[in-house]
């Protein structure tokens, strides 16, 4: 994951949580990314994508606002756990990661 | 009542019922796969009323928006398909409660595809992520779990089985008609796997038996082979129906069989659904607000498709707005310099020139007269590329009296406008950043005048719906472009 990623996306979003997660080979096609932020408080998913995918197309992100990683979180579903069972730490708070 | 009262009125039901469900999920964070499929139902409905032409912009933008709030709401739930991935165990080794809640579930999940494809059609909704990988991924277990049926002979559950083959044929064939190719390959060798399981079903006796005794079914399934042969360029012939009358059935029926109609004999549809149109309309308004007004909603939707109202229609909907913002008062803290460029003096020259430049160098030279935007921000933008799914020229980040906003600003250069002013007809362009941002402010960059027409439109949106449009055009943009020295 290149730095120069991680400082555009910090530098354009307020993140909360930002997550590597998934094959991080250096041969993987894509980048899987948790990206939290209150940014993406009544932004469509599509659009969410769209800014984040401006940076770097080989992104693929999923974009939860604080509320929704919490619903995520409590669910414990496969989702949380994927993430969660294979993931690097990029930047915000690694407490709000469980 | 007048059908476009009728029309009206239930678009407006169902626009509320979505807002609160999709309101409900956000707040418990999660969504009970009876209300998905209520949600996507509604979504198909909307689809629907969005192919008729005399839906006004504004409106056919809270629709949209409507949609993307549905549709996000219902995507969000998938979890990586896990009703597919479970599919099988949940068939082959549970009881018959077990395996008609595993078709609930497979169902609500194969619903919501189609209306991301649905959605993605009309440049609402995206295909493809981790999520969406698994729709094809997955697939191949619950085509399993719908084998071991037939392999078993379980003729108890052939009905819900082959809704569930028809519903997930009907997914297939959508996406395949998408334009997105991500996952054609798979989902041509799903849909041939799917209907040689369908073929071997409606083979059987009990499965015949079904389609016989079924109006529904069976011409749900007749318009789906219709679709299929489209998709997979069989020359099969062409499904119709002799249907004379509608069954003596409950109105939930009555209106999935006049859905089917719409697609096998349009002359038949509209006779039946006129005939049965009161009665319809009886037991719907005297129902709770649900499944019923969504399908109702389809059927209207298609009747006005092929009778259009003679006038123009207004509907009442939600605005979805989050209050206002004085846009006008703040353009001083977007642009540098806006206060001090009404002292300046244009002549026609610098007019001749603003209406020389391209979208591109308009584009650029706006983008060098923002403020308070990150420089590497701006130039991204100002350099991006323009498909279908960018909602307008300029998107970017600011923060106006403590709050952040998304300011979108569309571009109409000189050259791309051919008529002397610019006309209401390029409305829904201006509306469009509503569908897709809850918090965002439109500056319409024009370098022609806009027409009496569109600035009246924009000022009665203004009012009605609280959105937060300002206009740039012609003198007072080569006003500012001049007094930051751009205008040369």
């Amino acid at each position: 994951m290149k730095n120069d990623i991680i400082d555009k996306l910090t530098s354009y979003f307020d993140i909360e949580l930002l997550l590597e997660f998934g094959n991080r080979e250096s041969d993987a096609n894509d980048i899987d990314l948790l990206i939290v932020s209150d940014n993406f408080i009544g932004v469509s998913t599509l659009k969410r994508k769209q800014f984040v995918t401006n940076f770097d197309s080989h992104i693929d992100p999923i974009c939860l606002t604080t509320i929704q990683f919490e619903h995520l979180k409590k669910s414990n579903c496969t989702l949380y756990n994927n993430i969660i069972s294979n993931h690097k730490f990029l930047y915000g708070n690694p407490a709000n990661i469980f | 009542m007048e059908i476009q009262q009728i029309f009206s009125e239930q678009i407006s039901i169902t626009q509320d019922f979505l807002l609160d469900k999709v309101s409900e999920s956000y707040k418990n964070g999660s969504m009970s796969n009876h209300n998905s499929r209520l949600v996507n139902e509604g979504l198909v409905a909307i689809d629907k009323i969005l192919n008729c032409d005399f839906l006004q912009p504004h409106d056919r933008i809270l629709l949209e928006k409507t949609y993307r709030h549905g549709s996000d709401a219902v995507h969000e739930r998938l979890n990586y398909f896990s009703n597919y991935y479970y599919s099988y165990q949940n068939v082959s080794k549970g009881d018959i409660n077990a395996q008609q809640t595993a078709f609930i579930q497979i169902n609500a999940d194969t619903a919501t595809m189609l209306t991301t494809i649905l959605g993605f059609h009309r440049h609402i909704c995206g295909i493809g992520g981790s999520t969406d990988n698994y729709y094809v991924e997955r697939m191949p277990r619950v085509l399993w779990a719908l084998e071991y049926v037939l392999k078993k002979q379980l003729t108890e559950i052939y009905l819900p089985t082959l809704y569930v083959l028809i519903n997930l044929s009907q997914s297939l064939t959508e996406y395949l008609f998408s334009t997105d190719n991500q996952y054609k390959d798979s989902a041509i060798n799903l849909l041939s796997e799917t209907v040689n399981i369908l073929d071997k079903f409606t083979k059987s006796k009990e499965g015949n038996e079904i389609l016989t005794l079924n109006t529904q079914i069976n011409l749900f399934l007749k318009v789906q082979r219709n679709r299929i042969n489209d998709a997979l360029g069989l020359k099969n012939k062409i499904e119709t129906t002799e249907l004379d009358k509608l069954p003596d059935t409950k109105t939930e029926h009555k209106l999935r069989i006049l859905s089917s109609l719409f697609h096998l004999d349009k002359v038949q549809f509209i006779k039946l659904f006129e005939s049965e149109l009161a009665s319809i309309t009886d037991d719907v308004y005297r129902s709770r607000p649900g499944l019923n007004n969504f399908l109702f909603l389809q059927c209207l939707s298609y009747y006005c498709l092929l009778k259009p109202f003679a006038e123009g229609l207004e509907l009442n909907l939600n605005p979805l707005s989050n209050g206002s913002i004085d846009l006008i008062g703040n353009l001083k803290n977007i642009f540098n310099n806006y206060e001090n460029s009404h002292g300046e003096v244009i002549s026609e020259a610098d007019i001749s020139l603003l209406l020389s430049y391209n979208d591109e160098a308009l584009r650029t030279k706006l983008a060098n007269t923002i403020i308070g935007v990150d420089k590497g921000v701006l130039e991204r933008e100002r350099q991006k590329p323009h498909g279908v799914f960018e909602i307008a020229d300029m998107e970017l980040r600011i923060r106006l009296n403590q709050e952040t906003y998304f300011l979108c600003m569309p571009f109409k250069s000189g050259i791309e406008i051919k008529s002397q002013t610019v006309p209401e007809s390029i409305s829904y362009q201006i509306f469009r950043p509503f569908i897709h941002l809850d918090k965002t402010i439109v500056i319409f960059v024009t370098a022609k005048r806009c027409s009496q027409n569109l600035m009246n439109y924009i000022k009665r949106m203004q009012d009605k719906l609280g959105w937060g449009i300002a206009i740039l055009e012609n003198e007072e943009l080569a006003k500012l472009l001049k007094v930051n020295g751009q205008l040369n």
